[in-house]
């Protein structure tokens, strides 16, 4: 079974888990809010996403919850800046994101890491190559690649099946190491789209684990977009509730699963849990 | 048995030869126009649907032309580009023409055939396109592209006997100059089981390199 790879509190309350000897000074560039205000995105004259707004503090994990088809994945996606909205604008750390292109586009999409449901990972690398992926995007130096992947896969347990084909990993190390692709660029935000939906109750609570650890550790603004109730209870601080397109109900995770004021909020939070269900 | 064996062996290398050249050809002409039509399809990650309309249709219409016919008609092209319209060397110039149109709808359909949400997590990286293309989409789709490789050696191969028909060379020369000007059977059969054997072979080494890529994943 999984463990939670390395304990992440004590090593990188100070300095950054991406620190290298070379690189003694370089902080972990975190503390960054996310914001996402009046986004609005419709496919085929369909609405899809509705003057959706939402803040994550920073050293915190927001959950975005719904039912399909609420909205949640392409709230998602024009967070991650993979999606353009059809007006509202994305703040990463109190800068506007939205509408860049060119290098600004690729430079702030860096800025951030994101961790999908079917981990999309590159078959064709191993889980070292999967992880080295976004520092050759950054034109980090070869040097420092290896050393930077080797901290990443440690921190997500997986140092020793480095050179290993992802394709024959199991689903929790798979998304173990989406995590650390993820990481790699050393993002101020994280966002993960239905990341526990494809394991099982026990990888989901381990991948959980590891993504509060990294919350805490690394003080990211963490929103993870989640259809399963018990994976919002188990980590989220914060809780937003959309419904068809609309944000309907937001506010402090306990608030939410024990008084949820929107009908949406209390249909979800009556359903049965199965996240954990074994 | 020993004279078959000298009249097919100088044919051979020549088909081998022919078929290639214009592989190689064939993939340098069709390779950047698969991976274009891929990259500007709508939804990709340079949409062009104009120019996309217009490579379409200028595809679909080199490879409703009958190979034949297209030889005929690239003859100047040949005699331009290698200074003659006959033998070995000039068939490659319209078996190239003709193959790379296909060469473009393999690796189009190859990159296709990434699963989008690989393209994401690129996007996602921060990579550029081109960084995208080659390190991502390629390496990704390598097995299929070796099989499509495989495929059109093999179409190759059958044109490369059409060419030789019509003053092309190879195995396809012998065949008609032994078995259908001298009623050398024989001659004709061997020409064909040599073909058979290539095209067996092709088939055989692009399925093995294409499992053995998918076995080291």
């Amino acid at each position: 079974m999984f463990h939670a790879g390395r304990p992440l509190k004590a090593a990188s309350r100070d300095r950054s888990p991406f620190h290298t000897e070379s690189d003694e000074t370089v902080p972990f560039r975190s503390r960054q809010r996310l914001e996402l205000r009046s986004l609005t995105k419709s496919f085929g004259g369909r609405p899809v996403v509705v003057d959706a707004s939402l803040s994550v503090r920073p050293g915190s994990i927001h959950g975005v919850i719904g039912r399909s088809g609420a909205g949640k994945s392409t709230l998602l996606r024009m967070a991650a800046l993979l999606e353009t909205p059809d007006s509202g604008v994305a703040l990463y750390g109190g800068v506007p994101v939205t509408g860049l292109s060119g290098s600004a586009l690729l430079s702030a999409r860096r800025r951030v890491g994101v961790v999908f449901q079917s981990f999309n990972l590159f078959s064709s690398r191993t889980a070292a190559g999967n992880v080295a992926f976004p520092l050759e995007a950054a034109g980090v130096r070869r040097g420092d690649i290896r050393e930077r992947v080797v901290r990443l896969l440690d921190l997500v347990g997986l140092a020793d099946k480095a050179d290993q084909p992802v394709g024959r990993f199991s689903g929790g190390e798979k998304q173990r190491v989406a995590i650390a692709r993820a990481l790699a660029n050393e993002p101020e935000i994280l966002l993960c789209d239905e990341a526990t939906s494809a394991l099982d109750p026990e990888t989901t609570r381990s991948v959980l684990d590891l993504i509060a650890s990294i919350r805490d550790g690394l003080s990211l603004a963490v929103l993870m977009v989640t259809h399963q109730m018990e994976v919002a209870r188990r980590v989220c601080d914060e809780v937003t509730v959309m419904d068809a397109g609309r944000v309907v109900e937001t506010g402090p995770a306990r608030t939410v699963f024990s008084s949820p004021s929107s009908e949406a909020g209390r249909r979800l939070v009556a359903e049965p849990a199965e996240a954990f269900r074994a | 048995m020993r004279e078959l064996l000298e009249l097919i062996a100088g044919p051979t290398v020549e088909t081998l030869a022919m078929v290639s050249a214009a592989a190689l050809a064939a993939s340098a002409l069709g390779a950047p126009v698969g991976l274009l039509l891929y990259l500007i399809a709508p939804g990709g990650l340079v949409e062009r649907p104009a120019l996309r309309r217009v490579l379409d249709r200028l595809i679909n219409a080199l490879r409703s032309f009958p190979f034949i016919i297209l030889m005929i008609m690239l003859f100047p092209l040949s005699r331009l580009v290698v200074g003659t319209s006959i033998g070995t060397a000039a068939a490659v110039v319209p078996l190239a023409i003709a193959a790379a149109p296909f060469v473009a709808r393999v690796v189009e359909s190859s990159l296709a055939g990434v699963d989008r949400g690989v393209v994401d997590a690129a996007v996602a990286a921060g990579a550029t396109k081109a960084r995208i293309a080659f390190g991502v989409l390629l390496p990704e789709a390598l097995p299929s592209l070796v099989s499509g490789l495989a495929l059109t050696v093999i179409n190759l191969i059958g044109y490369s006997a059409m060419a030789g028909a019509i003053g092309g060379g190879g195995l396809g020369d012998l065949a008609v100059r032994y078995g259908y000007h001298r009623f050398r059977l024989d001659v004709m059969a061997a020409a064909v089981v040599v073909i058979l054997i290539l095209v067996e072979g092709v088939q055989a080494a692009g399925d093995r390199i294409s499992r053995r890529i998918m076995s080291m994943r």
